[in-house]
């Protein structure tokens, strides 16, 4: 049982969690196959790579990956690639956003904060975070998910 | 937030943007960004996705995706990459010869070509026959 210590207290995910693999940050969040808890898994290598070579408000909507995570808006499965069928996109719509180190404003309207994650034996690892316009019809839900994405799994809105 | 992101965050320093292509070994992508700038993801297809900017819609990055089987196709087309600086021209081409391309995939492709086609990127070594990409996050160029 990993036991993870954050702001909010204890939190008790996997009930046969791995070890933490060298290179990656854990976090909490809920599985986006059961929406139950679970841990996450942020490479260093890619974050000093997001930070040297990727927008500014890219690095820090860092901090928003563990909230979209544990109360997403919607989740979808299979993102359509070779190898990648078994991958998520969970969104999400964080308070903030910062267009960059002096101006931080309210999350853009009409956008959401996509974050993909996909289980390997290393365990819940995150690949990319990236905005996408969502769909006005679909509450929570990209623009184009019937078609990006193999099956929208789970919404806020809908509940199912 | 748990304490190891937030010691990751934490660590945060202001650098310098460079635009460089980066390889995500996990995801087995490329992006490029060319400016430092609020945008979001215009997916084309599987291989292809837009970064544009918001507000003026311009491109302002490339994703592309599945950059292994790119290199891998594109190689018995008589293109060689070993671990040296390709240009990313290549992966445009690959896409275009793998999918049924439309009018519109050829104006994209002209674009790209155009806008990020000379740009140069190196990736790892070869693994097992395959155009394996060794370092995670590399940086390509």
């Amino acid at each position: 049982m990993l036991v993870l210590i954050s702001s909010k207290g204890l939190t008790v995910t996997d009930s046969n969690p791995q070890a933490v693999p060298r290179g990656y940050a854990p976090f909490g969040g809920n599985c986006p196959k059961t929406g139950k808890p679970t841990t996450f898994l942020l490479s260093v290598d890619k974050f000093k790579s997001v930070q040297r070579h990727q927008p500014y408000w890219k690095i820090r909507a860092v901090e928003s990956l563990e909230s979209v995570l544990r109360a997403p808006l919607a989740r979808l499965k299979d993102l359509k690639r070779d190898g990648f069928q078994d991958a998520y996109c969970v969104t999400g719509k964080p308070a903030t956003y910062h267009k960059s180190n002096t101006v931080c404003v309210p999350f853009p309207p009409g956008f959401l904060l996509c974050v993909i994650v996909a289980w390997d034996s290393r365990g819940w690892l995150i690949l990319d975070w990236e905005q996408r316009k969502e769909d006005s019809a679909l509450p929570g839900v990209p623009v184009n998910g019937h078609t990006d994405f193999g099956e929208i799994i789970w919404t806020a809105n809908s509940r199912t | 937030m748990d304490s190891q992101l937030a010691d990751l965050i934490s660590e945060y320093s202001l650098k310098a943007f460079k635009p460089v292509p980066t390889y995500d070994n996990d995801g087995d992508f490329l992006t490029f960004y060319t400016e430092d700038t609020d945008c979001y993801s215009d997916r084309i297809d599987d291989t292809l996705t837009l970064y544009r900017h918001p507000e003026t819609e311009a491109i302002v990055g490339i994703k592309v995706k599945g950059v292994s089987k790119l290199l891998a196709d594109i190689g018995p087309k008589g293109v060689v990459v070993k671990g040296d600086g390709f240009q990313l021209g290549i992966l445009f081409y690959s896409w275009a010869l793998e999918k049924d391309t439309s009018p519109e995939d050829f104006e994209i492709l002209k674009y790209l070509q155009d806008s990020f086609g000379t740009v140069t990127a190196v990736i790892g070594t070869l693994a097992d026959g395959n155009y394996g990409l060794s370092d995670s996050n590399s940086e390509l160029v």
